[in-house]
C-alpha cells in the first residue's frame, strides 16, 4: 500500500520535474535532434517521445538532483537511442521488403548499425578496440577529458571544473580524441 | 542552473580553413556540448550540405562518439555474468577458502596499507562516486524498469595514475587497489557485480570477499573473476600477467562485447570451458596467441607485486629488459644504443623512487656510458 502512494507522490512531482527540464533543455533538445534527424516531422517526434520516457521514469527527481547540467546529456543520449531504434526498424522493413539493405546509405550504418547479426557485432567490437587503442595514444589530459564525457557523462562544464581547464579547452581536447579516433578506425 | 555565456571554440572562420576531419570533429563536440547555438546549427547544415565527404565525415564521426560511450557498458552485461557465476560461485569460493592465508605466511609480500614508497601519491585522479545519475546513464536500462526502485551500492569513476606514481585507493566495498605507475582504472559497481576495467598498466588487488557480488576485472581479452582474494595484474602490449598470492582466480577470454546494451546470447558465451583457475602461487601469462599458466612459483609471485614496496628485482636479467622496467617508471626515457649493451646482463634489486640511484648503479656495474639529451638518456657499451 505505502508503495502506491509513494508512487503517486513520485509521478505528480515527476510532472513539475520535467516542466522543469522542458523550459531548461527543450530548446537545446530540439536543436540537437533536428540536427541528428534533418526532418522536422520525424524531429518533433522523437522529442516527443523522449519526454514521454522521462514522464515514465522512476525516481527521475533523484536521479536528477543537483545536476541538471548533466541532464541534457541524458536527454541526448535518450533521444540518440529512440533515433538509433528507428533507424533499425527502417532497416529491417527494408531487408523484409527484398530492397538491397547491404548496401550501407551512410557510414554510420556501418558503423554505429546495432543490428545483431554476428558480423555487425564482430565490427562493433573491433571498432571498440581501435577506439581503445586511439585513447591509449593521446595525452592523458585528452584522454580524460573524452572519458569523463563519454564514461562518466560529465557535461564540459563539470569536466572543464575537474580538471582545472576552460570550457573551450574541453572542447579542444575532446575534439582532438575525435580526430585521433577516427584516423585509427578509418585510416 | 543557467548556462553562463561561455567562450565557444571559434565556429566558423576557424573551423573552414581545418581540415575535414578536424571540422566533423569540432561540430560533433559543439552539438554534444548542448550550448549550439542557432548560428552554428546553421553553419554545421550549410557546411553538411556543400559536401558529400562533409556529410560522410560528419556522420562517421557521430558513430563513433556513440559507439564510444559502449567502451566498458557493464551494466548490460550484468544478466549473463550472473548467470555463469552462479554455476562457478561455488566451487570458486571453496577454493578461496582453501587456499587463502597459505601464501601470507610463505611470502614477504606487505599489505596494501603501508608501501614503503615515498613518492607523490596523492596525484590519483579521482572522480567523486556521487553519480548516481552517470552510471545510470550508461544504459539506458532504469527507463523500461520503470516502477522498480533501484537502490544499488554503486561506485562509479575513473582513477589513474602519472609516470612514476604509485597510489593505494580505498573502494566502497572495502578492497583496496594499488595502483603502479601510468595505470588506469575504470570501476564499476553495481548491484549485481563489482566490473573495473584495466585500461592500462598494472595493479595490486586486495579484494574484500563478497559472495553477493563477484569482483570482476576486464583487461581487454580476459576477464578476472574472484570472489575475494589479493593479486597482481600486469597489462603489457602483447599480453596479461596475473599473479596470485592469495586465494583462488578465474581468467577467462572475453566473450564478444555486446554493443549497445544487448546482452551476448547463451551460444556466445561459452564461459566455463575457457576458464583457467589460478590458485595461490601461481603466474599466468595470457596473449591472443598463447595462454601460459606456470606452476606455483611463490618467489615469482613474490617479484610480481615487489614494485609495491618500490622495489625493482632482477635475476640475470638483460639490461634491455631492466631498462624497459625502468622507464615505466621515468617520463625521462632511458634509451640503448646498441645491441651490444642491450644483452647485458644485470642482477640486483632497486628502489625506484631513486631515479639517478638507478643509473648509477648501472654504470657502476656494467661497462656502459650515458649521455644525457633533453628529454633522453642514452645507454652506449664502452668500446
Amino acid at each position: 500500500m505505502l508503495y502506491v502512494i509513494k508512487d503517486k507522490v513520485q509521478k505528480a512531482s515527476n510532472d513539475k520535474l520535467l516542466e522543469l527540464i522542458i523550459a531548461e533543455h527543450g530548446a537545446a533538445l530540439q536543436r540537437f535532434v533536428r540536427v541528428r534527424v534533418g526532418q522536422k516531422d520525424d524531429a518533433d517526434d522523437v522529442v516527443q517521445d523522449v519526454y514521454a520516457r522521462l514522464a515514465q521514469m522512476s525516481q527521475l527527481e533523484q536521479r536528477v538532483a543537483g545536476r541538471m547540467d548533466t541532464v541534457r546529456n541524458y536527454l541526448f543520449q535518450i533521444a540518440v537511442n529512440i533515433i538509433t531504434d528507428r533507424y533499425r526498424k527502417a532497416v529491417v522493413r527494408r531487408e523484409f521488403d527484398h530492397v538491397d539493405a547491404d548496401e550501407p546509405s551512410t557510414i554510420y550504418g556501418a558503423l554505429g548499425s546495432t543490428l545483431s547479426s554476428p558480423e555487425r557485432q564482430l565490427e562493433g567490437k573491433r571498432t571498440l578496440q581501435l577506439i581503445q587503442l586511439a585513447l591509449n595514444d593521446v595525452k592523458p589530459e585528452l584522454q580524460q577529458a573524452f572519458l569523463l564525457s563519454r564514461m562518466d557523462n560529465m557535461s564540459y562544464r563539470e569536466i572543464s571544473d575537474t580538471m582545472g581547464v576552460s570550457v573551450s579547452t574541453v572542447e579542444k581536447y575532446i575534439s582532438a580524441v575525435l580526430v585521433a579516433i577516427r584516423e585509427r578506425v578509418l585510416p | 542552473m543557467m548556462n553562463k555565456p561561455d567562450q565557444p571554440m571559434q565556429p566558423m572562420q576557424l573551423a573552414l580553413q581545418q581540415p575535414v576531419q578536424e571540422q566533423a570533429a569540432h561540430f560533433v563536440t559543439r552539438l554534444y556540448s548542448g550550448e549550439l547555438s542557432a548560428q552554428e546549427e546553421r553553419q554545421l547544415q550549410q557546411w553538411r550540405k556543400a559536401s558529400a565527404e562533409h556529410e560522410e565525415a560528419f556522420q562517421a564521426m557521430l558513430a563513433l562518439w556513440e559507439l564510444s560511450n559502449n567502451l566498458y557498458q557493464p551494466v548490460a552485461q550484468k544478466r549473463t555474468l550472473q548467470r555463469r557465476l552462479r554455476s562457478w560461485g561455488i566451487s570458486a569460493a571453496a577454493g578461496v577458502l582453501l587456499s587463502a592465508g597459505v601464501l601470507y605466511l610463505a611470502t614477504d609480500w606487505v599489505p596494501a596499507a603501508g608501501p614503503a614508497i615515498k613518492q607523490p601519491m596523492s596525484q590519483t585522479s579521482q572522480q567523486p562516486a556521487e553519480q548516481a545519475l552517470a552510471s545510470t546513464v550508461n544504459s539506458i536500462e532504469p527507463i523500461t524498469a520503470a516502477g522498480v526502485p533501484a537502490v544499488v551500492p554503486q561506485e562509479h569513476r575513473y582513477l589513474r595514475t602519472g609516470v612514476g606514481e604509485v597510489d593505494t585507493v580505498a573502494l566502497s566495498d572495502g578492497s583496496t587497489v594499488t595502483l603502479n605507475t601510468a595505470t588506469t582504472l575504470q570501476i564499476a559497481f553495481n548491484d549485481e557485480e563489482r566490473y573495473v576495467v584495466l585500461v592500462a598498466g598494472e595493479a595490486f588487488f586486495d579484494v574484500k570477499s563478497d559472495m553477493e557480488r563477484a569482483f570482476v576485472i576486464d583487461t581487454g581479452e580476459q576477464t578476472i573473476r574472484v570472489l575475494g582474494t589479493k593479486f597482481n595484474v600486469r597489462k603489457e602490449e602483447s599480453a596479461v600477467r596475473v599473479a596470485v598470492v592469495e586465494g583462488k582466480v578465474a581468467v577467462s577470454r572475453l566473450p564478444t562485447m555486446p554493443i549497445e546494451g544487448g546482452t551476448p546470447r547463451a551460444e556466445e558465451i561459452d564461459f566455463d570451458s575457457k576458464d583457467y583457475f589460478l590458485e595461490a602461487g601461481a603466474v599466468g601469462s595470457f596473449s591472443a596467441t598463447a595462454d601460459v599458466v606456470a606452476e606455483s612459483n611463490f618467489a615469482q609471485v613474490s617479484e610480481a607485486q615487489s614494485w609495491r614496496r618500490g622495489i625493482f628485482r632482477f635475476d640475470d636479467s638483460s639490461l634491455d629488459a631492466v631498462v624497459k622496467e625502468f622507464n615505466r617508471y621515468r617520463s625521462q626515457k632511458i634509451r640503448i644504443m646498441d645491441e651490444s649493451a642491450a644483452n647485458l646482463r644485470i642482477g640486483g634489486v632497486f628502489h625506484f623512487n631513486d631515479g639517478d640511484g638507478l643509473l648509477q648503479a648501472l654504470t657502476a656495474s656494467l661497462p656502459i656510458e650515458l649521455e644525457e639529451t633533453g628529454h633522453e638518456v642514452l645507454i652506449r657499451k664502452i668500446p
